[in-house]
């Protein structure tokens, strides 16, 4: 436990310290912000957005995961781009334990801001708790994000570059609800798909755990493969 | 202490080994000096006692248990600092040793003590990235130090330091030493090794090409022959070092003017690792 407070202080520090940090731990804020007030703000100007809220409220938890995932794929690249790594690899620390510390802060604030969005975010009512659930599946993009950046950035430059691209290839799946097909099934490869259309489920009563419980498994199987990957190319890479 | 035979590592994609064969052992409260170039192998075989490298082929033994055998339990055994500095740059210094030295069971060294051993207490509460390298070089050597291992790893310790500072390292060292501390120094300061280390091999491209005391290789390599500058001419006068208390030129000469400087013709350690290995340490 002294561990998990040692590293979340660090974190805190790296965060409080770098303002585009600070920018991503708040901006789940303003987001939510959008998704309570603005958005229906506009519903007298644009009626039709209404069929668009469950969609909006998915994007809105997506993307509080996606930039908590990024902040600790960021404090990652910089262990990398300082060799911090090769100082980490010295100490009575197992890999496995380095990522459990290193990416649990992200998961639980990612599952917080998510949870927001989903319980509290007015737009789609969904049971307690079914949305803590489903909080905690788009909680675990965070790590998911972090893993990919961090093993496959060279340096935060290029992780940037990620960022950008992974926030448009994540969203893909929510096409699948627009243009419906045997196609959309490729993109159940990215693990959000499962989440997308398990928040779908929550929202029309049917079918909610078989979407989460097939939704974990690709996590988990995600989680599994990037984790060893980070293994073999960050900390024994060094 | 540390036991190594028949040591050979190759990195992935490489035709060749990028060290051969090499034989070596360090005693308990002994400075051991691996000298060599740049790419010599001297961090490669660091690397693979620390556990940072895997694949070895032959045996590297701590504590008489193969490096492999280790568990994460040989990490309160031993203490690295790195030949590059590895630091949090947006933290503090002393928010740095904190940070690592939270992760070791047994009571560590104080932060702050082990800061002003290294005269950086006025820099504790500076972010490193605003240090100067050879500040960051003395916050590597003290992170290696906080959980009081038995057996330390240093690389380059004095790389990027001012004389002084560099002096005061070198002192530390011999300290430890004095609290029985085993030190496996790399380094291609040949001043360094020759004050500090007790044994020193040399390493070119990946070989041992000779491990003895400083001064062992230094004798060995000298010529017998003694050099003395005299006031009344401008050349120095060489005689045979054998035989030099019965040398009748050399008591004549010593008698009859005044001496500037006389001087043995001790080889440098320099000069032995050139004609050893027929390069230099660059």
């Amino acid at each position: 436990m002294q561990r998990f407070y040692h590293f979340a202080r660090q974190e805190f520090r790296h965060i409080a310290r770098d303002q585009m940090l600070l920018v991503f731990l708040f901006a789940p804020l303003l987001l939510y912000a959008f998704v309570r007030w603005a958005v229906p703000a506009l519903e007298h100007a644009f009626p039709p957005i209404v069929e668009y809220y469950p969609y909006i409220s998915m994007f809105g938890a997506m993307q509080t995961s996606i930039l908590m995932g990024f902040i600790s794929a960021f404090i990652l690249l910089e262990e990398k781009d300082e060799q911090v790594i090769q100082a980490l690899r010295i100490l009575p620390l197992r890999a496995s334990t380095f990522l459990l510390y290193r990416l649990s802060g992200a998961t639980l604030l990612a599952t917080c801001g998510a949870w927001l969005i989903i319980r509290w975010g007015g737009l789609v009512m969904v049971g307690g708790w079914q949305s803590l659930l489903l909080a905690l599946q788009f909680g675990l993009l965070a790590p998911l994000i972090s893993l990919v950046v961090s093993t496959f950035a060279r340096n935060k430059i290029e992780g940037l570059a990620y960022f950008k691209i992974l926030d448009l290839v994540i969203l893909t799946p929510i096409l699948t609800f627009f243009f419906p097909g045997w196609v959309n099934w490729v993109l159940a490869l990215v693990p959000v798909y499962w989440s997308f259309h398990a928040y779908d489920a929550a929202i029309r009563g049917a079918y909610f755990i078989s979407w989460f419980g097939a939704g974990l498994v690709v996590y988990a199987i995600a989680m599994i493969m990037l984790g060893y990957w980070f293994k073999k190319k960050v900390w024994r890479g060094v | 202490m540390i036991q190594v035979s028949s040591l050979s590592f190759t990195y992935a994609g490489q035709t060749g080994p990028a060290i051969h064969d090499l034989e070596f052992a360090i005693s308990p409260g002994e400075i051991f000096g691996f000298l060599g170039p740049s790419g010599a192998g001297k961090t490669t075989t660091q690397k693979i006692l620390f556990k940072l490298l895997a694949g070895y082929s032959g045996s590297a033994l701590i504590d008489g248990r193969e490096v492999r055998d280790w568990d994460i339990d040989l990490y309160h055994r031993i203490g690295v600092s790195f030949e590059l500095p590895n630091h949090y740059l947006k933290l503090t210094a002393l928010e740095n040793l904190n940070f690592f030295g939270a992760f070791y069971q047994q009571h560590y060294r104080n932060a702050v003590d082990l800061l002003a051993m290294v005269g950086l207490e006025n820099a504790a509460n500076q972010k490193v990235g605003a240090f100067s390298k050879g500040m960051k070089m003395r916050l590597n050597f003290i992170r290696a130090l906080q959980h009081n291992p038995e057996i330390l790893f240093l690389d380059e310790p004095t790389s990027g330091m001012d004389p002084a500072n560099a002096h005061l390292i070198k002192d530390l060292i011999r300290q430890l030493q004095g609290e029985g501390k085993t030190i496996f120094i790399t380094t291609h300061q040949m001043h360094d090794a020759q004050e500090l280390c007790d044994r020193v091999a040399f390493l070119v491209d990946g070989r041992i090409r000779a491990l003895d005391t400083p001064k062992s290789l230094q004798l060995a390599y000298s010529s017998r022959t003694v050099e003395v500058q005299f006031r009344d001419s401008d050349g120095v006068k060489t005689y045979a070092l054998d035989g030099l208390g019965t040398n009748p030129e050399f008591l004549n000469d010593l008698h009859g003017r005044e001496v500037v400087t006389i001087h043995s013709r001790e080889a440098s350690l320099d000069a032995v690792f050139m004609e050893v290995t027929g390069k230099s340490l660059v």
